[in-house]
Formats: C-alpha cells, structure tokens, sequence
C-alpha cells in the first residue's frame, strides 16, 4: 500500500532503490524519441488557420517548386537546407538555413517558406551550440531562440515538438544566464507546459496503460523534473508548487505512479519549501546512483538541509544522512554517521527513529573504541548513548559497563551491567540475551561478587554463561 | 522538395548535454533496480552525438493494449478542451494569491496568466475558421469571458491596475453571460492538502458586480501621492528608504503595495526626477535617507481626505503667528503631523486647524513655499512664499469677543 509521501521518503534507505534521478533521464530522452511526424511544415498552413493541438489543416505542399516569387537560387537553397535537416547534417542545414534567411530578410520575405526554414536554422544551431556550447547568452538569443520564436508565430504544425524545442532552448538561455533570467525561466516553462497540454489532448480518453498514455506521462515526468530544476534557483519558486500540484496527478495510476507522487509530495516539503525539497529528492536519487560521490551526495543533502525552514524537515535531512553513511560500513564514516545523527537528535529529539540511530551510531563507536584499546574513548561515547531513551539502549548500558570496569569505576560498571541485562531480558531471550548477561556475570566477579554472580549464573545457566 | 522530417531524438538527446547529464553516464544498476519493481521505464537514449533510434519495444507482462481507433475529432469541443485548459492554468494559481506571496512570484503568475488568455483569445478568434456550432462559439466566448475575469484578479495582484480595468471591460465585452445576476466566479481560492492525499481547493464565489466592486476596493487602496523633493542632489538620494510604521504584514497586498511604492519613488528619484506621484496605501509614512543624508521625514496618508504632496526641502524657516495661538488653536499639520516646533517649519503643505469662530477668516490650506513673491490667497487656501532660513509673521485676524460670543 502506498504510504504518504514523507513516510515514502522516510523509508527511503540506501538499499531501497525508489525511483531515481535515472529513471527520469530515460524517460526524458523516451519522450524525445517520440515517432516523427512527418507532416512538414512546407506543408500545412499558418496559425491563423491552425486549429487546436494536433488539428492542423494539411495541404499539398510547394514540393520542389520556387515559392511565390521565389528566385530559384532562393529555392535552391530552401531544398539544400531541408535536405541537410532531414539528413541531420545541422552544421550544413544551419549554413544553408542562413543563407535563405539572410537574403529573404534582404528581399523582405515572410510567409510560410520563411518560417519553415528560420525554424531549421534555429533548430540546427540548437543542435550545434548544444555539442560546442560556445555561445554568449545574448548570442544565444539571437541566433537560436529568435528564429525558433520567430517561426512559431507564423507555422505552429508539429507544435507538442517545437514547443518542447522552445522550451529547451529557453531552458539552455537560462542556463548560460547563470539560472538568473527571469523571462527566459518563464519562457522555458510555458513552451514545454504548452507541448504538455498538446499532449495531452493525444492522449485524452486512452486508458492510462494505453502507448499514447504512456508517452504523454513520460513527457509529463520530464515537464515536471525540469519544474524542479527550475524551482531549485527560481526567485519565485512557489508558482512551481502549484504547477506541480496540477500536473502530477495527472500521472498518477501510470506506470510510474511512484515517482509522479514523489513530486506531488515534494510540493508540502518543509511547509512547501520546494527548493529545500527538491535538493532534498536529487539527494534521495543521488544517494542510488552506484557512481555518485558520497561527499557530493551529503553535500546535496547539506545544502538541502541549509535551506530548511523548518525543525523536523532538517532533522530528517539529518536523520537520512547519518542512514546513508551508516550503510558504508567504513571505520571513517562512523564518527560522521554519530555526527549527523547528533545533529539530527538535536533538532528532533522526540523522534524515535532519529534517537535509535544516534544510539546506534554512539554505540558502534564506543564498540569500536572498546576493541582497540580506547578505554576512555568507549566509556565517553557509550555515556553519551545513556542519556536519552532508545530502542536498542541495553547495548549503550553493556558498553557503559564493561568500558567503565576496564576503568576500575566500580558502581558504573555494577550498575550498568545489571541495567544493560535486566533491560535486555525484556527484549530478549536466548543467544540475543546471552552476552548481557555474561558481562554481568564478568563484572560481578571483578568486582568480587561472586555469590551474585553465581545466583545470575544459576538463573541463566541454559543461556550458556560461563 | 521533399517535407521536412522532424529529426526525433537528436534535439532532445543532446538536451541531455545542455543539462551536462550526458544520457551515457546513466547508472546501470539503478535502472535496473527501477525496473524491478514495476514496468519497465523506458530505455536509455544513446549518447548524443550518434543518430538516435527509435525506441525499442518495451517488454510488458500484460498483453499489449489493442489499439483503439482515434475517436473522430470534434473541432467545437477541441476548441474548448484547449481553451478550458489554458484557463485551468489560470484558476490552479487563484491559492498563490491567499498566501503570503512575493512580488516575483506574483510577477511570474502574472506572466503566465497573460500568455494564457492570449491563447484563449487566438483560439477564440479562430474559431470562426473552423465553422464550429454557434453554440461552441458561444460557450468559448463565455470561457475567454471569465479567463479575462481571472487575469483581471492576477493584474490587480501584480499591482496593473489600469490593465485590470481593461480586462474587466474586455470580459464584459466578450460575453452577455456576464450580465447574469447568478453567475459567479472564483475570487478567492484556498487549498488543503499533504503527502499523499489529493488535493482539495475550496473557491470564494462572487457575483460579476461583487467582484467589480471587491476588485475596485483593491484599486482604491492605494492613493496617488505627489512628491516633491527640493535642495537634494541625485547622488545624495541613492539610498533613500521609505517605509509604512508599522509595517505591514510580509506578502500582504498592503506590503506589494508599499514594497512598489518605495521602489518606484526610488527609481524616480535615482533617474533625477524631482517630482513624482507614486500610489501608497493609506497609512503612517517614514522616509530616510541614507548615511550623512539630512533626510528624515514621516508623513500620513489618508484613507478618505484628499492627499497633499509631500514637499521634501532641506530648507526650513520661522513661523510667527499675530495674535500668538492660545487654546482655540491654530494648528498646523503637515501631512496628518502636526508642525509642533514652529520655530523649524518644513517647507509644503499644512491644514490648518483652528475655532472658526475665533478665526473666521483662517484658511483651511497653507502652502509655503520657499522663495519670494506676494502671496496668492483665495478663501481656503493660501500660498506663502518664504525665503529659506528666514522668518515669517503670518497674521490671522481674530474675531472680536461678541462676535466669538455670537458665534457661540
């Protein structure tokens, strides 16, 4: 049964694999891999007579004859530049592209030809800065987003693919901007909002496990990831709560419910604090990437963290980040999982999960001092995991105990070995009870009482104790 | 010529690049483990660079859906389908304007509100071109009719208020629907919510003529208040600050308001322009300038009266009152203070406040203004010019003890 969504984060751990950062990426280049349509836009009719999504009116296009008034050099190079993008040879279609457009804007020339072609030359250089990436934003702008822009005012045909175009060239602006472009933000938002909505109108009425579906929630997924990406570095990143919180039940019952309500609970994160939230997820997915640097993935949690608002949602920052150092299973990372705990404790010390993990945390330390000699170092932790209550508390009395008898601090010791036992004999029976209670037994007869410690070895005497 | 063939994976592929997610550093084992527990997510693409291919069949435990025809394309209800959604946009952001917002976000709805109604109206004026049903048409006008509502709200918000005007008449104009005493439409929107739970939105219904009027008290707040400011140089007020005491709630209409007003007397001020109007909501007024910028003053704005400008001079000048004032007054207030020290008057506008029985012939307006020249006086207002540092005797004939007894 599904959970809310925090409890869905919370139960997140590293061997839990959930949906990832990688799941979207696939879906993101599924969507793109959508079948071509082959409708051009030689061939249909302007926006004036364009119908709604996906209605376009197709006519017989000009094929290989010069446009109206169309020289035939013109021509020439309107077919030399479509062949080269049909052929995906952008560096070549964008040259020829160039050529039509330059010397059409000398003659004065629009209409639908001149569309047809700025928009290739847009795309094509898309396609070209996207390998180099050598453009200046302004540079960008012009030579890319302008003619793309300029093309869609007049041809709107293939509009679920050339808005989702606009919208990842804006997107690529706002990126050279620095994420600081307000307008080409809202500009890449809305051109890929418009291809959903396209999308959605193909998909209307198909069952939600249908292909047509399917296709539409994976654009969906990719919309609202890039919603995220947005919301991460907007100065308004609360409109994105509310874009999520329309579009993602929309994907709710596909094939990728879990990640659909993943999003839609990001939106209440920290009291809505959605670019606490989203840090907080690209932590969650990081923290499944097998290839993703430990530091880099608790850096992601840690700048999450720092733009908490609120108590709990930090300290279940926290709290996840001590469970992920904790699987590591390396000497090193213990004191940072004890640390991350601590801080967790600190924030949320009513938490039961968080107080569990610090003991535990506290106790692997102060085990970990105890083998090696430190004495001093597993008595100091171990007195640490006693001063709050947890699920586990009897393994922080035994530590305490045996620590403090290496010490000679003999009431510690008596005291917290009969704790340490008496507690685990609730919790446990058998083997599980077994080393409780011949460390009591040990430190009675250190400390020289062996008519206890006979008494505890006769009641326990099936346990194995020596 | 052949058509042109929408190349389909290259440009999203190397959008991966863009991101710098290159699709070939996607993690095996997590796509691995994703598709473990449940269908199987889509492929990966290939690396950018290479021609992409079409996606490969995924695997499905089910038997493949059979496909279903596409249902014949209604173009009256695809028309509305499309418009109806591009006016959902606008109705699903109605709760950012309940809670506390800031003026980028604000900014930004108001964006894509606007892009939104221009969808509505080119489909709306598309319409005819498809020879939909007239009844289609109708309904799509009443649509585009309560989307201009929607806007007017969001403009009003964004604090355009001339434009939200317009969008009222727009509406109005677009459908007769509107002129219905029992339509309603959303002014408020309130949401509840949480992890895992749908989401609930309660709306605050109004009539068009309760909304015309809610939204006319919005404009009304704030008034237009005419600044003038004397005897400063530009550079000295860079840093000048204006600020409502006490301050209004954070992401209140009231602080969108002040917040606008404080940064549009800024801007004015920085540009060099000495006078400038500037809309504030009614209240208690601190403006200061910056560091070693002799620049303190605090003014009221009313809510009812009529609002004097706001004279900001350095310069200030004595005032001597014939016969001196007593108990029946005069008082001075300069933008709703009162002028306490009459030995430092700061240059404006004062309402004068006093008996009229005792001063029958008191203007109820006095203007001072630093300069020389004769006075200007009509029956209510006076202007007086007064050189700056200097001082100034202004008589006021007191009426005679019957007449003030008379008076009584």
């Amino acid at each position: 049964m599904r959970q809310n969504g925090f409890a869905l984060m919370r139960r997140v751990s590293a061997s839990s694999p959930a949906p990832s950062i990688g799941l979207w990426l696939m879906v993101f280049c599924a969507v793109a891999m959508a079948p071509p349509v082959s409708a051009g836009p030689a061939e249909t009719v302007g926006s004036a007579e364009a119908g709604p999504a996906g209605a376009g009116v197709k006519k017989p296009g000009p094929a290989a004859q010069a446009g109206r008034g169309e020289t035939a050099d013109l021509a020439s190079l309107r077919n030399d530049a479509i062949a080269a993008y049909n052929r995906q040879d952008y560096a070549q279609a964008a040259s020829f592209a160039a050529g039509y457009v330059e010397r059409a804007r000398a003659e004065g020339r629009t209409g639908r030809e001149f569309a047809a072609v700025a928009f290739i030359l847009g795309h094509a250089r898309y396609e070209e800065e996207t390998k180099r990436g050598l453009a200046s934003a302004a540079e960008y702008r012009a030579q890319i987003v302008l003619p793309i822009e300029e093309s869609l005012r007049i041809l709107q045909d293939d509009a679920i693919f050339k808005n989702m175009l606009l919208g990842n060239a804006y997107y690529a602006l706002w990126l050279k901007s620095g994420r600081r472009d307000t307008d080409a933000e809202g500009r890449a938002h809305w051109s890929l909002l418009k291809s959903i909505l396209l999308r959605e109108e193909e998909a209307r009425d198909r069952a939600k496990d249908s292909p047509e579906y399917d296709l539409f929630a994976r654009h969906l997924l990719f919309y609202l990831e890039r919603c995220l990406d947005l919301a991460r570095d907007s100065a308004n990143p609360d409109i994105y709560i509310q874009r999520i919180r329309t579009a993602a039940p929309w994907g709710f019952t596909t094939a990728y419910d879990a990640r659909f309500w993943q999003i839609y609970d990001l939106t209440y994160f920290d009291g809505g604090n959605l670019q606490a939230g989203v840090l907080w997820q690209r932590g969650l997915d990081a923290m499944h990437d097998p290839k993703a640097e430990v530091d880099a993935v608790l850096a992601t949690f840690g700048q999450a963290a720092s733009r908490t608002r609120q108590r709990k949602a930090r300290a279940e920052i926290y709290r996840q980040m001590a469970d992920f150092v904790s699987t590591l299973d390396e000497p090193a990372r213990r004191s940072q999982t004890a640390e991350l705990a601590r801080k967790a404790y600190e924030l949320a010390p009513e938490d039961a999960e968080i107080r569990r993990l610090f003991g535990s945390a506290l106790h692997l330390l102060s085990y970990g001092a105890y083998a090696s000699g430190k004495f001093e170092e597993a008595l100091r932790q171990a007195q640490d995991a006693t001063r709050f209550e947890w699920d586990g508390m009897e393994t922080a009395c035994f530590d305490l105990s045996r620590a403090a008898a290496e010490m000679g601090q003999e009431t510690d010791a008596l005291t917290q070995g009969e704790r340490a036992y008496r507690m685990a004999k609730v919790r446990a029976t058998g083997p599980a009870l077994q080393p409780f209670a011949q460390n009591y037994v040990n430190i009675l007869r250190q400390f020289g009482q062996d008519a206890m410690a006979a008494r505890v070895l006769h009641d326990e005497a099936a346990l194995g104790v020596r | 010529m052949s058509p042109i063939r929408r190349p389909p994976a290259e440009g999203i592929v190397s959008g991966l690049l863009v991101l710098g997610l290159a699709a070939s550093a996607l993690p095996g084992p997590i796509a691995a483990a994703a598709s473990s527990s449940g269908p199987k997510p889509p492929r990966a693409a290939k690396p950018a660079g290479r021609t992409a291919a079409r996606p490969e069949a995924t695997p499905s435990p089910t038997p493949a859906p059979v496909p279903v025809e596409a249902p014949p394309i209604d173009p009256g209800a695809a028309l509305l389908r499309s418009a109806g959604r591009y006016n959902d946009i606008l109705r699903d952001a109605l709760p950012l304007l309940v809670s506390p917002g800031d003026a980028a976000t604000l900014r930004a709805a108001l964006a894509d509100g606007r892009r939104a109604v221009a969808e509505i109206d080119r489909l709306s004026a598309n319409a005819a071109i498809f020879q939909i049903a007239d009844h289609d048409r109708q309904a799509l006008q009443d649509l585009a009719a309560e989307a201009h509502l929607h806007l007017a709200l969001f403009e009003t918000h964004g604090l355009e208020f001339d434009r939200a005007r317009q969008e009222i008449a727009r509406a109005l104009a677009l459908s007769d629907r509107l002129q219905d005493p029992d339509l309603r439409t959303e002014w408020l929107a309130l949401q509840e919510g949480g992890p895992g739970q749908g989401l609930m939105t309660r709306y605050q219904l109004l009539t068009i003529p309760e909304f015309e009027a809610a939204l006319q008290g919005l404009w009304s707040r704030a008034r237009v208040v005419p600044f003038e400011v004397i005897g400063f140089e530009t550079a000295a007020l860079q840093s000048i600050d204006l600020a409502r005491v006490p301050a209004a709630d954070p992401g209140s209409f009231e602080d969108l308001l002040v917040s606008r007003g404080a940064a549009a007397l800024r801007d004015a001020l920085q540009r060099g322009k000495r006078q400038a109007e500037i809309p504030l909501p009614a209240g208690l007024y601190h403006l200061r300038g910056g560091a070693h910028v002799d620049l303190d003053r605090t003014f009221l704005v009313p809510e009812l009266s009529e609002v004097d400008p706001v004279v900001i001079d350095r310069a200030r000048f004595s005032l001597t009152l014939l016969p001196k004032p007593g108990a029946y007054g005069p008082r001075f207030f300069l933008n709703g203070i009162e002028a306490a020290d009459l030995s430092t008057m700061a240059y404006g506008v004062y309402r004068v406040k006093v008996d009229p029985g005792t001063y029958p012939a008191a203007p109820e307006v006095l203007r001072f203004a630093a300069g020389e020249g004769p006075p200007e006086k009509s029956q209510e207002i006076w202007t007086i010019y007064v050189p700056a540092g200097s001082s100034f005797t202004l008589p006021l004939d007191k009426a005679s003890l019957t007449q003030r007894m008379f008076h009584r």
